[in-house]
């Protein structure tokens, strides 16, 4: 193989896939890239961790000679990174190893063959429908924040998509780590419907997520069965995220989505934040408890801790029913009113051990559920 | 200073078939399940079945009357006398075996018609569990929660708690409690408390 490329081109593809590559590998060929010049003038560079692989096409300066070879994807990356802004990169093998050329730059970097570089069988993939990239975005912004890292709730390690038929059909998408419970829900997607319900793995979500950045005004194709789902970006020569789904059931979490808390305050979700967040400065790292008491149109924030003192603060709010006293952990409850833009935020509240309701309002895609604290 | 607050955790729980994938056979059903697989070989083919609370009788009676080997009437002791006289009469004539889940011990039967025929049939009872079933229990009770129990965790759970089936059934629910609580995986500690939770302390406390 030998190609020339340029180093902006060769730095962004390689950002985009090297951090799906895990930086401690017991099989050293999951340390490395693959790329594949075509005699057409293109480059393929696929990276992978058995579990998920990105695929990214990007244009050469000029293809020599077509072939294929694996390099690590840290080193090339870093050299990429380190290169002088506007130089070509040249890309040639020989003899079990490939030499990186830039400037005045030599690189000799080991090696290893295409054809022992692990890809994702895909197998058939029935269900296809398309999102616009900024909804797909938003989708996880607003529930990847929830999603468990308790590794033998290995179930809970991702975000779960399913459809389903209320008074329209919808797409949802839940991530709860049994604290709290995030669901947005859009319109379903032509496409979708029978889809089977799948949870997507954590770090394909981040992946996702990154890859999404630079693509935000176009649309993903998604294409999924109940073991794999692949996500093809636009974008300067298509990016393909190719994930393995969790392997198991996720909880009915509509179950623990309260439907009848009759108490309810709305208040600025801003001002409350910026609250929690000054009266938790006392609370400790290991609880995070803020205490919270509501009276009619009022709520009293405190925070007591035995080694930092006490912190209590006022703010106004709407609130008519019975006073009471409920405690949250700050974060989970600053991670929820973060999301929430606008003025108000409403929390449906029943008594200090149910689980609370949170959303803008009735209309909101986003919905969380949070569980209190016992006080 | 009062104690910390701690996290309650999520009421998750998977949607599941109300019965298990498989009942765990051991030393406290055995007799019983041998039984209820020869009905032709019960007096006048009426048994009575008996048992703690959670020990498994009604789902022993959906199994038995899935398999087609006879009628059953689950919680029989909380039916009106005379209908189950009724009853008991209808399956003689039909010639069907007729299996009665009694949730009282003893049944007291007030009506001696009823009384006398009962007495006649046979009694099976489900006894306490022993380690090895104990075991069997938790594993498929953890199996159906999709609790990862941890290595060791029978090794030191069996031995320790109390060889009852509601027990049994409240500690794996106290574990996945406690883990999802805590955001921890189920561990020694977690055991421990669960089980400290569920039956008291094994030893007071010093302090």
């Amino acid at each position: 193989m030998k190609a020339t490329i340029e180093r902006a081109t060769l730095l962004r593809c390689l950002s985009h896939v090297q951090s799906v590559v895990e930086r401690r590998n017991t099989i050293p060929i999951l340390s490395n890239v693959l790329i594949d010049a075509d005699a057409g003038g293109s480059l393929k560079v696929m990276a992978t961790d058995l579990d998920l692989q990105v695929t990214e096409n990007m244009a050469a300066a000029s293809v020599e000679m077509p072939g294929a070879i694996t390099v690590s994807a840290h080193l090339l990356f870093d050299i990429a990174r380190k290169l002088p802004e506007g130089s070509q990169v040249s890309l040639e093998t020989a003899d079990n190893r490939m030499a990186v050329k830039a400037g005045r730059s030599r690189f000799s970097l080991p090696t290893l063959p295409r054809d022992d570089f692990p890809v994702i069988v895909e197998g058939d993939l029935p269900t296809s429908f398309e999102l616009p990239a900024k909804t797909l975005a938003e989708l996880i912004d607003r529930t990847r924040f929830a999603i468990s890292t308790e590794e033998t709730r290995y179930y809970l390690n991702g975000i779960f998509l399913h459809v389903s038929d209320e008074d329209q059909p919808v797409l949802r998408a839940a991530a709860t780590d049994g604290h709290r419970l995030a669901r947005f829900t859009l319109p379903r997607p032509d496409g979708a419907e029978g889809m089977p319900d799948v949870i997507v793995p954590r770090k394909a979500v981040a992946e996702l997520r990154k890859l999404l950045e630079e693509s935000l005004d176009a649309n993903v194709q998604i294409d999924l069965s109940a073991s794999k789902i692949r996500f093809t970006m636009g974008g300067e020569g298509g990016v393909v995220l190719t994930s393995k789904l969790i392997d198991g059931t996720f909880p009915d979490y509509s179950r623990v989505i309260p439907t009848g808390n009759d108490k309810l305050l709305r208040i600025d979700p801003r001002s409350f934040y910026e609250a929690v967040d000054r009266v938790a400065t006392i609370a400790t790292e290991k609880t995070r408890a803020v205490k919270m008491s509501l009276e009619t149109d009022k709520v009293t924030l405190s925070v007591s801790s035995p080694d930092n003192g006490t912190a209590a603060e006022e703010l106004a709010a709407d609130y008519g029913s019975d006073g009471f006293e409920i405690g949250f952990n700050a974060n989970y409850l600053k991670d929820i009113l973060g999301q929430i833009d606008g003025d108000t935020a409403e929390l449906h509240l029943a008594d200090a051990g149910a689980p609370t309701l949170i959303r803008k309002d009735d209309k909101s895609q986003a919905l969380y559920v949070l569980m209190p604290m016992r006080v | 200073m009062a104690r910390d607050m701690s996290q309650i955790a999520l009421p998750l729980a998977h949607r599941r078939a109300a019965d298990p994938q498989r009942i765990v056979v051991g030393n406290a059903n055995q007799t019983v399940i041998e039984a209820l697989r020869a009905p032709a070989e019960w007096p006048f083919r009426t048994a009575i079945l008996t048992g703690s609370a959670r020990s498994g009788k009604s789902l022993l009676g959906r199994w038995f009357a899935l398999e087609g080997k006879g009628d059953v009437v689950d919680s029989a002791n909380t039916l009106d006398e005379t209908d189950l006289f009724h009853r008991w009469n209808r399956a003689q004539e039909d010639g069907r075996p007729l299996l009665l889940i009694s949730d009282a011990q003893p049944w007291e039967i007030a009506l001696p018609d009823l009384r006398s025929r009962l007495g006649a049939a046979l009694h099976l009872e489900i006894a306490a569990p022993d380690d090895a079933m104990v075991a069997g229990l938790m594993e498929s009770l953890a199996e159906q929660r999709a609790l990862v129990l941890g290595e060791g965790a029978l090794t030191y759970l069996a031995p320790r708690a109390v060889r009852s089936f509601a027990d049994i059934e409240r500690l794996i629910a106290t574990i996945d409690r406690l883990s999802l609580e805590r955001k921890a995986p189920a561990t020694l500690s977690i055991w421990r408390d669960a089980l400290e939770a569920v039956q008291g302390a094994e030893q007071p406390k010093l302090l």
